[in-house]
Protein backbone atom coordinates (compact mmCIF):
# COMPACT_ATOMS: atom_id res chain seq x y z
CA UNK A 1 0.00 0.00 0.00
CA UNK A 2 1.19 3.61 -0.94
CA UNK A 3 -0.08 6.54 1.08
CA UNK A 4 0.59 10.11 -0.35
CA UNK A 5 -0.27 12.79 2.04
CA UNK A 6 -0.25 16.19 1.33
CA UNK A 7 2.33 15.49 -1.64
CA UNK A 8 3.48 18.16 -3.57
CA UNK A 9 6.33 18.49 -6.27
CA UNK A 10 7.62 20.62 -8.72
CA UNK A 11 10.68 20.47 -11.26
CA UNK A 12 11.95 23.25 -12.96
CA UNK A 13 9.65 26.08 -10.91
CA UNK A 14 6.86 23.71 -12.11
CA UNK A 15 4.24 22.19 -9.95
CA UNK A 16 3.80 18.34 -11.26
CA UNK A 17 2.24 16.87 -8.17
CA UNK A 18 -0.62 18.38 -5.81
CA UNK A 19 -1.92 15.27 -3.99
CA UNK A 20 -4.13 16.13 -0.63
CA UNK A 21 -4.51 12.33 0.28
CA UNK A 22 -4.06 9.22 -2.20
CA UNK A 23 -4.06 5.76 -0.93
CA UNK A 24 -3.09 3.07 -3.19
CA UNK A 25 -4.08 -0.43 -2.84
CA UNK A 26 -3.73 -2.67 -5.18
CA UNK A 27 -0.19 -4.46 -5.70
CA UNK A 28 0.15 -3.77 -9.33
CA UNK A 29 0.19 -0.45 -11.26
CA UNK A 30 0.94 0.55 -14.15
CA UNK A 31 1.67 4.31 -13.98
CA UNK A 32 1.07 5.82 -17.77
CA UNK A 33 1.30 9.65 -19.15
CA UNK A 34 2.60 11.93 -21.70
CA UNK A 35 6.67 12.61 -21.33
CA UNK A 36 7.18 15.36 -18.86
CA UNK A 37 3.83 14.78 -16.89
CA UNK A 38 6.48 13.75 -14.56
CA UNK A 39 6.02 9.96 -14.22
CA UNK A 40 9.93 9.32 -13.84
CA UNK A 41 9.90 12.24 -10.82
CA UNK A 42 6.82 10.09 -8.76
CA UNK A 43 8.73 6.80 -8.89
CA UNK A 44 12.61 8.93 -7.99
CA UNK A 45 10.05 10.54 -4.82
CA UNK A 46 8.53 7.37 -3.68
CA UNK A 47 12.39 5.79 -4.07
CA UNK A 48 13.57 9.01 -2.19
CA UNK A 49 16.32 10.11 -4.30
CA UNK A 50 14.47 13.38 -4.68
CA UNK A 51 12.95 15.84 -2.15
CA UNK A 52 9.31 16.96 -1.84
CA UNK A 53 6.72 18.47 0.27
CA UNK A 54 4.80 16.22 2.39
CA UNK A 55 4.34 12.29 3.50
CA UNK A 56 4.68 9.02 1.55
CA UNK A 57 4.15 6.14 3.64
CA UNK A 58 4.32 2.09 2.06
CA UNK A 59 2.87 -0.24 4.16
CA UNK A 60 2.96 2.56 6.78
CA UNK A 61 6.64 3.20 6.87
CA UNK A 62 7.65 6.71 6.50
CA UNK A 63 9.94 7.70 4.63
CA UNK A 64 11.05 10.87 6.68
CA UNK A 65 10.16 9.34 10.07
CA UNK A 66 12.27 5.52 9.10
CA UNK A 67 14.75 6.47 6.41
CA UNK A 68 16.14 3.56 6.83
CA UNK A 69 14.06 1.27 6.82
CA UNK A 70 11.84 2.36 4.41
CA UNK A 71 14.64 2.34 1.88
CA UNK A 72 15.21 -0.84 2.51
CA UNK A 73 12.03 -2.52 1.30
CA UNK A 74 11.35 0.24 -1.83
CA UNK A 75 13.73 -0.62 -4.38
CA UNK A 76 13.74 1.51 -7.80
CA UNK A 77 15.56 1.09 -11.13
CA UNK A 78 16.00 3.43 -13.49
CA UNK A 79 14.98 4.18 -17.02
CA UNK A 80 18.65 4.56 -18.93
CA UNK A 81 20.88 3.61 -15.94
CA UNK A 82 24.24 4.80 -16.08
CA UNK A 83 27.08 3.54 -13.86
CA UNK A 84 30.12 5.02 -12.54
CA UNK A 85 33.26 3.46 -14.94
CA UNK A 86 35.48 2.34 -12.31
CA UNK A 87 32.97 0.49 -10.27
CA UNK A 88 32.51 -3.16 -11.70
CA UNK A 89 29.09 -5.00 -11.89
CA UNK A 90 30.45 -7.26 -9.18
CA UNK A 91 31.45 -3.69 -7.10
CA UNK A 92 27.08 -2.81 -7.39
CA UNK A 93 25.95 -6.18 -6.60
CA UNK A 94 28.34 -6.52 -3.45
CA UNK A 95 27.00 -3.08 -2.02
CA UNK A 96 23.52 -4.05 -3.02
CA UNK A 97 23.31 -7.34 -1.78
CA UNK A 98 24.87 -6.36 1.53
CA UNK A 99 22.61 -2.72 2.50
CA UNK A 100 19.47 -4.57 1.18
CA UNK A 101 20.13 -7.64 2.96
CA UNK A 102 19.93 -10.12 -0.06
CA UNK A 103 20.61 -13.77 0.18
CA UNK A 104 23.86 -15.37 -2.17
CA UNK A 105 21.60 -17.28 -3.51
CA UNK A 106 18.92 -14.87 -4.46
CA UNK A 107 21.68 -12.45 -6.03
CA UNK A 108 22.41 -16.51 -7.70
CA UNK A 109 19.02 -16.61 -8.92
CA UNK A 110 18.63 -13.17 -10.12
CA UNK A 111 22.06 -13.10 -11.98
CA UNK A 112 21.09 -16.56 -13.82
CA UNK A 113 17.72 -14.90 -14.97
CA UNK A 114 19.20 -11.67 -16.47
CA UNK A 115 22.04 -13.96 -17.73
CA UNK A 116 24.58 -11.47 -16.59
CA UNK A 117 26.83 -13.26 -14.41
CA UNK A 118 29.65 -13.30 -17.27
CA UNK A 119 29.76 -9.43 -17.21
CA UNK A 120 29.98 -8.87 -13.83
CA UNK A 121 33.81 -8.26 -13.80
CA UNK A 122 33.65 -5.71 -16.33
CA UNK A 123 33.35 -1.54 -15.36
CA UNK A 124 29.89 -1.09 -15.64
CA UNK A 125 30.40 2.08 -17.08
CA UNK A 126 31.65 0.37 -20.26
CA UNK A 127 28.63 -1.72 -20.43
CA UNK A 128 26.00 -1.49 -23.26
CA UNK A 129 22.32 -0.12 -22.64
CA UNK A 130 20.88 -3.54 -22.24
CA UNK A 131 23.26 -4.40 -20.03
CA UNK A 132 23.22 -1.23 -17.74
CA UNK A 133 19.01 -1.67 -17.96
CA UNK A 134 19.90 -5.83 -16.89
CA UNK A 135 22.06 -5.00 -13.98
CA UNK A 136 19.78 -2.01 -12.54
CA UNK A 137 16.90 -4.67 -12.90
CA UNK A 138 18.87 -7.27 -10.81
CA UNK A 139 19.68 -4.43 -8.36
CA UNK A 140 15.75 -3.92 -7.83
CA UNK A 141 15.39 -6.84 -7.36
CA UNK A 142 17.65 -7.57 -4.81
CA UNK A 143 16.52 -8.02 -1.38
CA UNK A 144 12.95 -8.24 0.88
CA UNK A 145 11.45 -5.17 -1.71
CA UNK A 146 7.95 -4.50 -0.08
CA UNK A 147 7.77 -2.06 -3.44
CA UNK A 148 9.66 -2.41 -6.56
CA UNK A 149 9.74 0.59 -8.90
CA UNK A 150 10.57 0.48 -12.50
CA UNK A 151 10.95 3.06 -14.70
CA UNK A 152 10.50 1.98 -17.88
CA UNK A 153 11.59 -1.30 -17.67
CA UNK A 154 11.22 -2.95 -20.84
CA UNK A 155 13.27 -0.48 -23.11
CA UNK A 156 16.73 -1.39 -24.15
CA UNK A 157 15.82 -5.36 -23.54
CA UNK A 158 16.07 -8.44 -26.01
CA UNK A 159 12.96 -10.68 -25.99
CA UNK A 160 14.14 -13.16 -23.46
CA UNK A 161 15.11 -10.77 -21.48
CA UNK A 162 12.07 -9.28 -21.39
CA UNK A 163 10.37 -12.28 -20.94
CA UNK A 164 12.34 -13.44 -18.16
CA UNK A 165 11.10 -9.74 -16.53
CA UNK A 166 7.82 -10.78 -16.62
CA UNK A 167 8.21 -14.10 -15.01
CA UNK A 168 9.91 -12.66 -12.24
CA UNK A 169 7.43 -9.74 -11.70
CA UNK A 170 4.81 -12.39 -11.30
CA UNK A 171 6.87 -14.28 -9.30
CA UNK A 172 7.86 -11.63 -6.69
CA UNK A 173 4.00 -10.73 -7.11
CA UNK A 174 3.16 -14.22 -5.82
CA UNK A 175 5.32 -13.56 -3.02
CA UNK A 176 3.81 -10.07 -2.04
CA UNK A 177 5.57 -7.83 -3.78
CA UNK A 178 4.11 -4.90 -5.09
CA UNK A 179 5.23 -2.97 -8.06
CA UNK A 180 4.85 0.80 -9.90
CA UNK A 181 5.83 0.21 -13.39
CA UNK A 182 6.14 3.02 -15.82
CA UNK A 183 5.66 2.11 -19.70
CA UNK A 184 5.25 3.61 -22.53
CA UNK A 185 4.68 -0.11 -23.88
CA UNK A 186 1.88 -2.44 -23.61
CA UNK A 187 2.19 -4.06 -19.89
CA UNK A 188 2.43 -7.52 -20.89
CA UNK A 189 2.45 -9.39 -17.45
CA UNK A 190 1.06 -12.98 -16.72
CA UNK A 191 -2.93 -13.28 -17.51
CA UNK A 192 -3.65 -13.95 -13.83
CA UNK A 193 -2.02 -10.77 -12.74
CA UNK A 194 -4.37 -7.71 -12.80
CA UNK A 195 -3.02 -3.83 -13.20
CA UNK A 196 -4.36 -0.80 -12.29
CA UNK A 197 -3.49 2.24 -14.36
CA UNK A 198 -2.24 5.84 -12.93
CA UNK A 199 -2.84 8.47 -14.93
CA UNK A 200 -0.58 11.32 -14.06
CA UNK A 201 -2.43 14.46 -15.62
CA UNK A 202 -3.21 17.95 -14.08
CA UNK A 203 -0.82 17.68 -11.14
CA UNK A 204 -3.19 14.43 -10.22
CA UNK A 205 -2.94 10.83 -10.11
CA UNK A 206 -5.73 9.59 -11.44
CA UNK A 207 -6.25 5.26 -10.54
CA UNK A 208 -8.72 3.52 -13.22
CA UNK A 209 -9.46 -0.38 -11.84
CA UNK A 210 -8.34 -2.89 -13.67
CA UNK A 211 -8.35 -0.76 -16.85
CA UNK A 212 -9.16 -2.22 -20.39
CA UNK A 213 -6.88 -1.04 -22.41
CA UNK A 214 -4.16 -2.48 -20.52
CA UNK A 215 -2.69 -6.12 -22.93
CA UNK A 216 -2.65 -8.67 -20.53
CA UNK A 217 -0.75 -12.02 -21.55
CA UNK A 218 2.38 -13.19 -22.51
CA UNK B 1 35.92 25.50 -43.11
CA UNK B 2 34.52 27.95 -40.66
CA UNK B 3 31.04 25.64 -39.67
CA UNK B 4 33.38 22.99 -38.90
CA UNK B 5 35.09 25.46 -36.90
CA UNK B 6 32.68 26.35 -34.54
CA UNK B 7 31.25 22.39 -34.41
CA UNK B 8 34.66 21.97 -33.03
CA UNK B 9 34.76 25.40 -30.84
CA UNK B 10 31.67 24.12 -29.57
CA UNK B 11 32.45 21.06 -28.67
CA UNK B 12 35.87 21.04 -27.40
CA UNK B 13 36.63 25.09 -26.44
CA UNK B 14 33.25 26.41 -25.12
CA UNK B 15 32.33 23.05 -23.21
CA UNK B 16 36.25 22.96 -21.63
CA UNK B 17 35.70 26.65 -20.34
CA UNK B 18 32.12 25.55 -18.92
CA UNK B 19 33.18 22.71 -17.47
CA UNK B 20 36.14 24.34 -15.87
CA UNK B 21 34.67 27.66 -15.15
CA UNK B 22 35.65 26.77 -11.06
CA UNK B 23 38.49 26.06 -11.76
CA UNK B 24 39.68 29.07 -13.19
CA UNK B 25 37.67 31.25 -11.08
CA UNK B 26 39.58 29.84 -8.70
CA UNK B 27 42.57 30.28 -10.62
CA UNK B 28 42.15 34.16 -11.53
CA UNK B 29 41.73 34.06 -7.12
CA UNK B 30 45.16 32.88 -6.65
CA UNK B 31 46.74 34.90 -8.95
CA UNK B 32 44.97 38.12 -8.84
CA UNK B 33 42.76 37.81 -5.76
CA UNK B 34 45.24 37.31 -2.86
CA UNK B 35 47.31 40.20 -3.61
CA UNK B 36 45.93 43.70 -2.60
CA UNK B 37 46.10 45.60 -5.88
CA UNK B 38 48.82 48.15 -5.39
CA UNK B 39 51.14 45.85 -5.11
CA UNK B 40 49.82 43.10 -7.90
CA UNK B 41 52.39 44.99 -10.54
CA UNK B 42 55.28 44.06 -8.29
CA UNK B 43 53.97 40.65 -7.02
CA UNK B 44 53.82 39.58 -10.55
CA UNK B 45 57.20 41.30 -11.89
CA UNK B 46 58.83 39.29 -9.07
CA UNK B 47 56.89 36.01 -9.70
CA UNK B 48 58.13 36.60 -13.85
CA UNK B 49 61.81 37.80 -12.56
CA UNK B 50 61.95 34.25 -10.36
CA UNK B 51 60.77 32.31 -13.42
CA UNK B 52 63.18 33.81 -15.39
CA UNK B 53 66.39 33.56 -13.39
CA UNK B 54 65.84 30.73 -11.12
CA UNK B 55 66.14 27.20 -13.56
CA UNK B 56 64.78 24.98 -10.75
CA UNK B 57 61.85 27.69 -10.38
CA UNK B 58 61.33 27.63 -14.20
CA UNK B 59 61.23 23.81 -14.51
CA UNK B 60 58.76 23.32 -11.47
CA UNK B 61 56.73 26.23 -13.49
CA UNK B 62 57.04 24.12 -16.77
CA UNK B 63 56.18 21.20 -14.85
CA UNK B 64 52.45 22.72 -14.16
CA UNK B 65 52.35 24.01 -17.77
CA UNK B 66 53.13 20.59 -19.11
CA UNK B 67 50.20 19.43 -16.84
CA UNK B 68 47.63 21.99 -17.93
CA UNK B 69 48.89 20.85 -21.57
CA UNK B 70 47.95 17.31 -20.62
CA UNK B 71 44.43 18.25 -19.07
CA UNK B 72 43.69 20.07 -22.05
CA UNK B 73 45.03 17.15 -24.28
CA UNK B 74 43.04 14.03 -22.33
CA UNK B 75 39.82 16.69 -22.34
CA UNK B 76 39.94 16.51 -26.17
CA UNK B 77 40.80 12.99 -26.28
CA UNK B 78 37.75 11.66 -24.03
CA UNK B 79 35.68 13.93 -25.72
CA UNK B 80 36.39 12.55 -29.33
CA UNK B 81 35.89 9.25 -27.74
CA UNK B 82 32.41 10.20 -26.28
CA UNK B 83 29.13 8.82 -28.32
CA UNK B 84 27.53 12.24 -28.64
CA UNK B 85 31.19 13.54 -30.35
CA UNK B 86 31.66 10.98 -32.79
CA UNK B 87 30.52 13.66 -35.25
CA UNK B 88 34.13 15.25 -35.08
CA UNK B 89 35.66 12.23 -37.13
CA UNK B 90 33.86 13.76 -40.00
CA UNK B 91 36.80 15.65 -39.65
CA UNK B 92 38.99 13.06 -41.40
CA UNK B 93 37.05 14.20 -44.52
CA UNK B 94 38.99 17.62 -44.69
CA UNK B 95 42.62 18.21 -46.21
CA UNK B 96 45.15 17.62 -43.57
CA UNK B 97 46.52 21.64 -43.96
CA UNK B 98 43.49 22.42 -42.86
CA UNK B 99 43.08 20.04 -40.21
CA UNK B 100 45.85 20.73 -38.53
CA UNK B 101 45.04 24.47 -38.90
CA UNK B 102 41.61 23.97 -37.45
CA UNK B 103 43.38 22.17 -34.51
CA UNK B 104 46.33 24.47 -33.76
CA UNK B 105 43.33 27.60 -33.51
CA UNK B 106 41.44 25.01 -31.10
CA UNK B 107 44.00 24.33 -29.18
CA UNK B 108 45.71 27.78 -29.25
CA UNK B 109 42.32 28.75 -27.40
CA UNK B 110 42.46 25.97 -24.75
CA UNK B 111 46.08 26.97 -23.73
CA UNK B 112 45.23 30.84 -24.38
CA UNK B 113 45.22 31.47 -20.70
CA UNK B 114 48.81 29.97 -19.86
CA UNK B 115 49.96 31.73 -23.30
CA UNK B 116 48.79 34.67 -21.84
CA UNK B 117 51.02 34.76 -19.20
CA UNK B 118 53.84 33.53 -21.27
CA UNK B 119 53.28 36.31 -23.58
CA UNK B 120 54.27 38.94 -20.36
CA UNK B 121 57.10 36.63 -19.40
CA UNK B 122 58.80 36.43 -22.48
CA UNK B 123 58.61 39.99 -23.00
CA UNK B 124 60.09 41.12 -19.48
CA UNK B 125 62.86 38.33 -20.32
CA UNK B 126 63.32 40.19 -23.88
CA UNK B 127 63.84 43.31 -21.98
CA UNK B 128 66.61 41.79 -20.03
CA UNK B 129 67.96 40.09 -22.77
CA UNK B 130 68.01 36.96 -20.80
CA UNK B 131 68.20 34.95 -24.61
CA UNK B 132 68.23 31.61 -22.62
CA UNK B 133 65.00 32.37 -21.15
CA UNK B 134 63.63 33.18 -24.32
CA UNK B 135 64.99 30.29 -26.65
CA UNK B 136 63.74 27.68 -23.76
CA UNK B 137 60.42 29.06 -23.09
CA UNK B 138 59.89 29.25 -27.54
CA UNK B 139 60.70 26.16 -27.48
CA UNK B 140 58.97 24.51 -24.66
CA UNK B 141 55.64 26.16 -25.61
CA UNK B 142 56.30 25.12 -29.03
CA UNK B 143 56.70 21.53 -28.14
CA UNK B 144 53.40 21.72 -26.29
CA UNK B 145 51.48 22.90 -29.27
CA UNK B 146 53.08 20.07 -31.11
CA UNK B 147 52.27 17.63 -28.82
CA UNK B 148 48.78 18.28 -28.56
CA UNK B 149 48.29 18.77 -32.21
CA UNK B 150 49.95 15.34 -32.58
CA UNK B 151 47.94 13.74 -30.32
CA UNK B 152 44.69 15.33 -31.85
CA UNK B 153 45.50 14.30 -35.29
CA UNK B 154 46.26 11.23 -34.50
CA UNK B 155 42.85 10.28 -32.60
CA UNK B 156 40.91 11.62 -35.31
CA UNK B 157 42.49 9.92 -38.05
CA UNK B 158 44.18 6.56 -37.68
CA UNK B 159 42.09 4.99 -34.98
CA UNK B 160 38.97 4.72 -32.76
CA UNK B 161 40.28 2.57 -30.19
CA UNK B 162 41.34 3.50 -26.75
CA UNK B 163 44.92 3.24 -27.66
CA UNK B 164 45.94 7.06 -26.18
CA UNK B 165 47.75 7.19 -22.78
CA UNK B 166 44.44 8.58 -21.12
CA UNK B 167 42.96 5.30 -21.79
CA UNK B 168 46.47 3.21 -21.05
CA UNK B 169 46.26 4.77 -17.56
CA UNK B 170 42.61 4.32 -17.30
CA UNK B 171 43.51 0.81 -17.69
CA UNK B 172 46.09 0.81 -14.97
CA UNK B 173 43.60 2.32 -12.10
CA UNK B 174 40.73 0.37 -13.08
CA UNK B 175 41.61 -2.17 -10.92
CA UNK B 176 39.57 -5.18 -10.02
CA UNK B 177 39.49 -5.02 -6.17
CA UNK B 178 36.99 -5.35 -3.96
CA UNK B 179 35.46 -1.69 -3.63
CA UNK B 180 33.85 -0.17 -0.69
CA UNK B 181 31.17 2.28 -0.47
CA UNK B 182 33.56 4.52 1.75
CA UNK B 183 36.23 4.86 -0.87
CA UNK B 184 34.24 5.28 -3.78
CA UNK B 185 35.13 9.11 -4.29
CA UNK B 186 39.16 8.10 -3.78
CA UNK B 187 38.68 5.43 -6.61
CA UNK B 188 37.15 8.28 -8.57
CA UNK B 189 39.92 11.02 -7.32
CA UNK B 190 42.56 8.24 -9.25
CA UNK B 191 40.10 6.96 -12.37
CA UNK B 192 38.43 10.53 -13.47
CA UNK B 193 40.91 12.95 -11.41
CA UNK B 194 44.12 11.81 -11.46
CA UNK B 195 45.99 14.62 -13.38
CA UNK B 196 43.92 17.32 -11.59
CA UNK B 197 44.85 15.24 -8.05
CA UNK B 198 48.60 15.46 -8.96
CA UNK B 199 48.77 19.51 -10.18
CA UNK B 200 46.65 20.34 -6.80
CA UNK B 201 49.05 18.39 -4.49
CA UNK B 202 51.92 19.95 -6.50
CA UNK B 203 50.61 23.32 -6.36
CA UNK B 204 49.43 22.43 -2.22
CA UNK B 205 53.39 20.92 -1.19
CA UNK B 206 54.68 23.91 -3.34
CA UNK B 207 52.94 26.59 -0.92
CA UNK B 208 53.73 24.33 2.04
CA UNK B 209 57.68 24.77 1.01
CA UNK B 210 57.67 28.11 0.26
CA UNK B 211 56.10 28.78 4.12
CA UNK B 212 57.67 25.44 5.78
CA UNK B 213 61.54 24.87 3.75
CA UNK B 214 61.94 28.83 1.90
CA UNK B 215 61.10 30.92 4.87
CA UNK B 216 61.78 28.24 7.84
CA UNK B 217 64.25 31.14 9.66
CA UNK B 218 61.07 33.80 9.52
CA UNK B 219 58.40 31.46 9.78
CA UNK B 220 55.52 32.86 11.66
CA UNK B 221 52.28 31.11 12.19
CA UNK B 222 50.18 33.82 11.03
CA UNK B 223 51.80 32.92 7.53
CA UNK B 224 51.33 29.77 8.09
CA UNK B 225 47.58 29.86 8.92
CA UNK B 226 46.94 32.33 5.45
CA UNK B 227 49.18 30.18 3.12
CA UNK B 228 47.30 26.67 5.25
CA UNK B 229 44.33 28.43 4.22
CA UNK B 230 44.72 28.97 0.83
CA UNK B 231 45.61 25.56 0.31
CA UNK B 232 42.62 24.23 1.43
CA UNK B 233 40.78 26.70 -0.66
CA UNK B 234 42.12 25.22 -3.69
CA UNK B 235 40.69 21.71 -2.87
CA UNK B 236 37.14 23.60 -2.99
CA UNK B 237 37.63 22.28 -6.87
CA UNK B 238 37.25 18.68 -5.96
CA UNK B 239 34.55 19.19 -3.48
CA UNK B 240 33.03 20.69 -6.29
CA UNK B 241 33.65 17.42 -8.56
CA UNK B 242 32.94 15.15 -5.68
CA UNK B 243 29.30 16.48 -4.72
CA UNK B 244 28.72 16.56 -8.81
CA UNK B 245 29.68 12.85 -9.26
CA UNK B 246 27.83 11.63 -6.11
CA UNK B 247 24.35 13.33 -6.95
CA UNK B 248 25.13 12.99 -10.97
CA UNK B 249 26.46 9.18 -11.40
CA UNK B 250 25.66 7.66 -7.91
CA UNK B 251 22.38 9.37 -7.29
CA UNK B 252 21.57 5.45 -6.80
CA UNK B 253 23.03 5.00 -3.82
CA UNK B 254 19.82 7.88 -1.92
CA UNK B 255 17.52 4.19 -2.05
CA UNK B 256 20.08 2.05 -0.39
CA UNK B 257 19.16 1.92 3.08
CA UNK B 258 22.26 4.20 4.65
CA UNK B 259 22.53 6.84 6.83
CA UNK B 260 23.09 10.44 6.37
CA UNK B 261 26.12 9.68 8.64
CA UNK B 262 27.16 6.93 6.35
CA UNK B 263 27.15 9.77 3.32
CA UNK B 264 28.58 11.92 5.38
CA UNK B 265 31.47 9.54 6.44
CA UNK B 266 31.85 8.76 2.27
CA UNK B 267 33.31 12.54 2.30
CA UNK B 268 34.78 12.85 5.64
CA UNK B 269 37.07 9.76 4.60
CA UNK B 270 38.04 10.83 1.38
CA UNK B 271 39.30 14.12 2.93
CA UNK B 272 41.54 12.55 5.06
CA UNK B 273 42.87 10.61 2.80
CA UNK B 274 43.37 13.25 0.20
CA UNK B 275 44.74 15.88 2.56
CA UNK B 276 47.40 12.91 4.13
CA UNK B 277 50.58 14.32 1.67
CA UNK B 278 50.05 17.86 3.30
CA UNK B 279 49.97 16.51 7.23
CA UNK B 280 53.23 14.19 5.90
CA UNK B 281 54.66 16.98 4.54
CA UNK B 282 54.00 19.48 7.79
CA UNK B 283 54.69 16.88 10.19
CA UNK B 284 58.35 16.07 8.41
CA UNK B 285 59.11 20.23 7.21
CA UNK B 286 57.12 21.75 10.12
CA UNK B 287 58.17 19.62 13.37
CA UNK B 288 60.45 22.06 14.73
CA UNK B 289 57.93 25.15 14.09
CA UNK B 290 54.73 23.58 14.97
CA UNK B 291 53.74 21.56 17.84
CA UNK B 292 52.48 18.32 17.04
CA UNK B 293 48.85 18.91 18.45
CA UNK B 294 48.54 22.27 16.24
CA UNK B 295 49.65 20.03 13.12
CA UNK B 296 46.82 17.38 14.12
CA UNK B 297 44.78 20.15 14.70
CA UNK B 298 45.07 21.86 11.88
CA UNK B 299 44.44 18.11 10.04
CA UNK B 300 41.14 18.28 11.44
CA UNK B 301 40.36 21.88 10.21
CA UNK B 302 41.31 21.49 6.89
CA UNK B 303 39.14 17.97 6.86
CA UNK B 304 36.34 19.94 8.40
CA UNK B 305 36.58 22.99 6.03
CA UNK B 306 36.21 20.21 3.10
CA UNK B 307 33.25 19.06 4.90
CA UNK B 308 31.87 22.41 5.15
CA UNK B 309 32.58 23.31 1.75
CA UNK B 310 30.40 20.23 0.73
CA UNK B 311 27.38 21.34 2.76
CA UNK B 312 27.43 24.75 1.37
CA UNK B 313 27.33 22.65 -2.05
CA UNK B 314 24.55 21.19 -0.37
CA UNK B 315 22.94 24.02 0.90
CA UNK B 316 23.37 26.02 -2.73
CA UNK B 317 21.47 23.44 -4.87
CA UNK B 318 25.45 23.20 -6.42
CA UNK B 319 25.21 26.25 -7.90
CA UNK B 320 28.90 27.61 -8.60
CA UNK B 321 28.36 31.12 -8.35
CA UNK B 322 26.83 30.96 -4.91
CA UNK B 323 29.37 28.18 -3.76
CA UNK B 324 32.78 30.23 -5.23
CA UNK B 325 31.19 33.30 -2.78
CA UNK B 326 30.49 31.46 0.36
CA UNK B 327 33.75 29.50 0.44
CA UNK B 328 35.59 32.96 -0.24
CA UNK B 329 33.50 34.52 2.61
CA UNK B 330 34.78 31.20 4.62
CA UNK B 331 38.02 31.71 3.86
CA UNK B 332 38.37 35.41 4.71
CA UNK B 333 36.47 34.82 8.21
CA UNK B 334 38.69 31.82 8.88
CA UNK B 335 41.77 33.70 8.16
CA UNK B 336 40.36 36.57 11.13
CA UNK B 337 39.33 33.30 13.70
CA UNK B 338 42.41 31.34 13.31
CA UNK B 339 44.66 34.76 14.25
CA UNK B 340 43.44 33.80 17.72
CA UNK B 341 45.06 30.97 18.05
CA UNK B 342 41.95 29.15 19.40
CA UNK B 343 42.62 26.09 16.79
CA UNK B 344 40.78 23.45 19.09
CA UNK B 345 37.78 26.22 19.26
CA UNK B 346 37.92 26.68 16.12
CA UNK B 347 38.03 23.19 14.91
CA UNK B 348 35.01 22.46 17.33
CA UNK B 349 32.78 25.33 16.16
CA UNK B 350 33.53 24.28 12.18
CA UNK B 351 33.05 20.37 12.58
CA UNK B 352 29.68 21.07 14.52
CA UNK B 353 28.67 23.75 12.17
CA UNK B 354 29.45 21.40 8.79
CA UNK B 355 27.99 18.65 10.50
CA UNK B 356 24.10 20.19 10.88
CA UNK B 357 24.82 21.78 7.95
CA UNK B 358 25.32 18.50 6.01
CA UNK B 359 22.76 16.42 7.74
CA UNK B 360 20.39 19.09 7.30
CA UNK B 361 20.67 19.41 3.55
CA UNK B 362 21.60 16.51 2.54
CA UNK B 363 17.87 14.76 1.92
CA UNK B 364 16.53 18.36 0.88
CA UNK B 365 19.23 18.64 -2.41
CA UNK B 366 18.02 18.32 -5.56
CA UNK B 367 20.47 18.86 -8.59
CA UNK B 368 18.78 22.10 -10.69
CA UNK B 369 17.02 21.56 -13.58
CA UNK B 370 18.59 24.34 -15.65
Amino acid sequence: MIEFKDFKKGFGGELLFDIEHLVLRERLYWLVGANGVGKTTLLKSIAGLIPFAGDILVDEINIRKEKMKFRLVVNYAEAEPVYPEFLSGQDLLNLYSYSKKASSGQVTYLLNKFQIDGFLKKMAGTFSSGMAKKLSLVLAFIGNPKLILLDEPFISLDQQAIEHLQQLISEYFDMGTSFLISSHQDLKINANLMATSLEVKNSEIIARTYAKDIQHGI
Amino acid sequence: MRKTFNTVFRLLVVRFYKLNAGFFLLLFVLLFGVVSPPIIMSYHLALINGIIEVPVFMTIVMVIWFFYNLKCIFFCLRTVENDSSYLLFNFQAIDTWKQLLLLLACHFLLYFPIFAYVLLILNVAAQQGNTSAVISLLIFHSSMYIMAIYLHYRKLNFSFKEWALAGQLSRVTRFSIRKNVYFYLFYYTIDSLKLGFLVLKVVSLLLLGVILVMNQNEFQVRNFIIFFLLIILIHAIIVYNYVGFIEKKLSFIKNLPLSVWNYLNIYAITYCLILLPELIYIMINGQNLIPLNNILLFFGISVGQLLLYTAVLYASSFRMKTYVKIILAIYLSSSVLLLSEQYFLFFSFQSATAVLLFITQYYRFELSSK
